[in-house]
């Protein structure tokens, strides 16, 4: 189930309310949301159940043997046996058939390459229950004992699927005691509204227009057109990620539990390294605090520490080569800004500075799009002029004009510019606030709406029509 | 205190809608807009619970009985003119998946093809675009080369250029890709047993009449007449005078661009489809592979009974069908074709004894068998130029040669 569907606004979300509210016990509440959690994941996926669950298990009895050994080889025993368990499941239902195909290639032979279909949020639920052993292991959380609290935290459907990744001891105290309130509700009904336009007006849109340029024959392409493709794919992951993690916030919030952030306007950094501190912070921050500082982090082999970093989290993103690249593509900006780059780039005027981010960033999208690395050869060099296409086309003209509303309000949208000017009219205006506060609700009302009839224009299939 | 207007708001609004939604899985409607059997649950048990497909079943039926569904879809497609503005002659370019798109590789049932099409909408009226596929260009004549080898008869290629080629102004032809470049290519690998009937003139000449409709990528019978007059006439024969024909029209017609980009734009000129009547007696049957039916070369229950109106050509593709004439001439052809072919067939009808006819995406037999069994004297294939955008026809060609 996805939280931008029909049955998941109207069906499952009002039934799982009406049941956390109408009961009041604190425990009871826990296991509606076990039981929402765990049907919300089942609907997609009615078999992988069983692996969220053992994993979740595991690493509960990892946990309290590591608590009650502490100090002891036992604590680290478990704690390389959660490590192992974790990775093991992460390796072989999403990265098998990569590595197979790989050692075939290599050794140029022929084993039978099994390809698993990935079970959705194995990346997320598998690096949750890492980061909770881990921090017990340091000793900054103490092990949940109670199963089925544990099992919430694992489980929880608002993270689930596609994060943030949120960490154990950041909840911690809310699985044992939140309080929801009609601050919260309303906090939270704001961020998952927002994130639902984010994703189903913006995203699923740019989606649709970004799919005609780079997936359609590249002989079609212009130069002009070929960034303006990946530019929609730009805006088309963003709104489609940081609105889920919106959606993820408003939820949680909804029902007491505080998430951090896991975006903050990435496209407005002005350099790679500031691009990493805005974009799918929860990850960055799981490597730096997990991988990078553990390794030895900047004092010891700083080189080696930033090229494993970047190395695996590209390959978290996917069982390609093409998302290693994109991974190691930001990890030797970055690297390459903290030696030299960066006290250049602050002397330069500020756009360029922007520009300096937008570029590479498309640049990185294009890696990242690509899973076949020989048409992500032939689309960056369209890209950079180095082929026989035309630099600009009649067609790209009307494509542009005909989306050009639409590009600069996802362009406007991407950056702050609304929400200071919402500050600005509050200050400037008699009654500000409350403008703001009913503004806010007339936008509730128009994105719910202008979402309903998105959503249910996108069920309609006009392939069947074609019989004549 | 907006705080809780908010929330009571926000409530309201998913109990309400969640509330009157509530049956819609238990209910089924069946829906105007599209065509489609394969709604309804499935049955409850183990392996559909374990393999997802109870519960996508489930999301279907919720959507597909939604409220309001088809205003809302109308309205969401209104949604797509806020995005942006036309550019000079009112131009605008829609672009679908799937559209019409016969592909070899995607020949599963339900499966949409995943190549884009583009459409363009000029004032009031939408056209398909046309692109350059040098495998495709390629592929298609090998096989009927090919083909033609194997079966050893006269075999005739028609490929029919579209409204987008003959506009005027230039900008046209920057956007979609010469159609008398793609004809001239395809034959250019042709072997000198295949003949190409060449139709692009006679259409140019006539681009200012109603030769192609507006809110269907097909052309209209018009069109398809001066397309049968070059054809016959470059056997050698007479062609029927068009003040000869009956006709019969229907007007009203939004056809499949219309379905495809629900543009308001060109749903306010609907098209009027107009058929002639064959002047000798003629008899017409289809079959689906395994059962004949009877029918009509023109089939006026689509004027009468149906929104598909330019399934009064022959009623629509099928695998094969057979129209026997009392034309008594011992001419047998056989036209390999997609549905431009369906408007042209009916003027045949006055020269040859029996026309058959096989739409190579559907049709499983071996072709040499079928052109030795029936006596076949005459091959024509007849595709619209577009149909070279993709790679994957050809395969269909390919498959009726080594069919058992």
């Amino acid at each position: 189930m996805v939280f931008s569907s029909l049955i998941f606004l109207f069906g499952f979300l009002p039934l799982n309310l009406l049941l956390y509210f109408v009961i009041k016990n604190q425990t009871y509440r826990n296991v509606i949301l076990i039981i929402f959690s765990l049907s919300f994941y089942a609907w997609g996926e009615p078999i992988w159940i069983s692996l969220l669950i053992f994993s979740a298990t595991i690493d509960f009895f990892h946990g309290k043997i590591i608590d009650k050994y502490r100090g002891t080889k036992l604590a680290t025993l478990a704690l390389i046996s959660s490590i192992f368990v974790n990775l093991s499941l992460l390796g072989i239902f999403k990265y098998s058939g990569f590595l197979m195909s790989n050692i075939n290639m290599v050794f140029n032979i022929s084993l039978p390459v099994k390809e698993f279909a990935l079970p959705i949020g194995i990346s997320f639920y598998t690096f949750q229950t890492l980061s909770y052993t881990f921090d017990v292991y340091k000793g900054e959380v103490k092990a949940q004992q109670s199963y089925h609290k544990f099992l919430l935290f694992v489980s929880l459907f608002h993270q689930l699927v596609a994060g943030p990744i949120v960490r154990y001891k950041d909840i911690a105290d809310e699985i044992e005691n939140r309080t929801t309130t009609y601050d919260k509700f309303h906090y939270g009904i704001n961020r998952f509204v927002i994130g639902l336009g984010k994703k189903v007006i913006i995203a699923n849109t740019a989606g649709e227009l970004s799919s005609r340029f780079l997936d359609q024959p590249f002989n079609q392409l212009s130069v002009v057109s070929s960034w303006f493709g990946i530019s929609l794919f730009a805006l088309q992951i963003y709104f489609d990620f940081s609105g889920y993690s919106d959606m993820a916030i408003g939820l949680g919030r909804m029902f007491g539990f505080t998430y951090k952030e896991n975006f903050n306007f990435p496209y407005i950094a002005k350099s790679a390294t500031d691009f990493w501190r805005r974009w799918h912070i929860s990850l960055g921050s799981f490597f730096r605090d997990y991988v990078y500082i553990p390794l030895g982090g900047n004092k010891l082999h700083h080189l080696r520490n930033i090229i494993i970093v970047w190395f695996l989290t590209g390959l978290w993103h996917g069982a390609h080569w093409n998302f290693v690249l994109w991974g190691m593509f930001y990890g030797i900006l970055i690297m390459v800004e903290k030696i030299f780059l960066s006290k250049w780039l602050v002397k330069l005027p500020k756009l360029l500075q922007h520009s300096y981010l937008l570029v590479i960033t498309l640049i990185g999208w294009t890696l990242f799009y690509f899973t076949d690395l020989t048409l992500c050869l032939s689309y960056l060099k369209i890209m950079f002029g180095m082929s026989t296409q035309p630099i600009i086309t009649a067609t790209f003209y009307i494509q542009f004009a005909n989306n050009i509303f639409f590009y600069i309000f996802a362009c406007i949208v991407a950056t702050p510019i609304m929400n200071n000017v919402l500050k600005l009219l509050i200050t400037k205006l008699k009654h500000g606030q409350t403008v703001e506060n009913y503004l806010i609700i007339c936008r509730n009302i128009v994105i719910i709406v202008v979402s309903i009839t998105l959503l249910v224009g996108e069920t309609y299939n006009p392939f069947l029509y074609f019989r004549f | 205190m907006h705080k809780k207007i908010n929330i009571i708001i926000f409530l309201l609004i998913i109990f309400v809608v969640g509330i009157t939604n509530l049956g819609n899985t238990i209910i089924q409607k069946s829906d105007t807009l599209e065509v489609d059997e394969s709604e309804l649950m499935p049955v409850l048990d183990l392996q559909q619970l374990t393999s997802g497909n109870y519960f996508r079943a489930y999301d279907d039926q919720f959507t597909s009985n939604f409220l309001y569904r088809e205003n809302l879809i109308l309205l969401s497609e209104r949604f797509d003119l806020i995005k942006g503005i036309d550019f000079g002659d009112d131009l605008e370019l829609v672009s679908s998946k799937g559209i019409n798109v016969a592909n070899k590789l995607n020949e599963k049932e339900g499966v949409m093809s995943t190549e884009w099409g583009n459409i363009l909408i000029a004032g009031d009226a939408a056209m398909e675009v046309h692109s350059y596929n040098e495998e495709a260009i390629k592929a298609y004549p090998e096989a009927i080369n090919r083909i033609e080898q194997a079966i050893g008869i006269k075999t005739y290629s028609m490929l029919v250029p579209t409204q987008i080629e003959f506009e005027e102004n230039p900008i046209y032809s920057d956007i979609s890709y010469s159609q008398k470049d793609s004809i001239e290519m395809v034959n250019a690998y042709f072997n000198k047993e295949v003949t190409p009937i060449d139709v692009y003139t006679t259409l140019q000449n006539h681009k200012d009449e109603y030769i192609y409709m507006r809110t269907d990528h097909h052309w209209t019978a018009l069109g398809a007449y001066y397309a049968y007059v070059a054809f016959i006439e470059a056997l050698g024969e007479v062609a029927v005078p068009i003040e000869a024909y009956e006709t019969k029209s229907k007007d009203g017609y939004l056809g499949s661009l219309y379905n495809l980009t629900h543009s308001s734009k060109i749903s306010v000129n609907p098209d009027v489809v107009t058929a002639y009547l064959p002047i000798v007696e003629t008899t017409y049957r289809t079959s689906d592979g395994s059962h004949w039916s009877d029918g009509s070369v023109v089939n006026l229950k689509f004027f009468k009974e149906s929104e598909q109106n330019y399934g009064v050509f022959l009623g629509g593709d099928s695998p094969l069908s057979v129209i026997t004439t009392s034309v008594d001439n011992d001419q047998r052809i056989l036209v390999i074709k997609d549905s431009y072919a369906n408007a042209f067939i009916p003027f045949l009808t006055s020269h040859y004894e029996e026309i058959h006819i096989i739409d190579p995406r559907m049709f499983e037999c071996h072709i040499e068998t079928y052109v030795a069994d029936n006596d076949i004297g005459e091959v024509l294939f007849l595709n619209y130029v577009l149909v070279n955008r993709y790679n994957g026809y050809s395969g269909f060609f390919e498959e009726m040669l080594s069919a058992e």
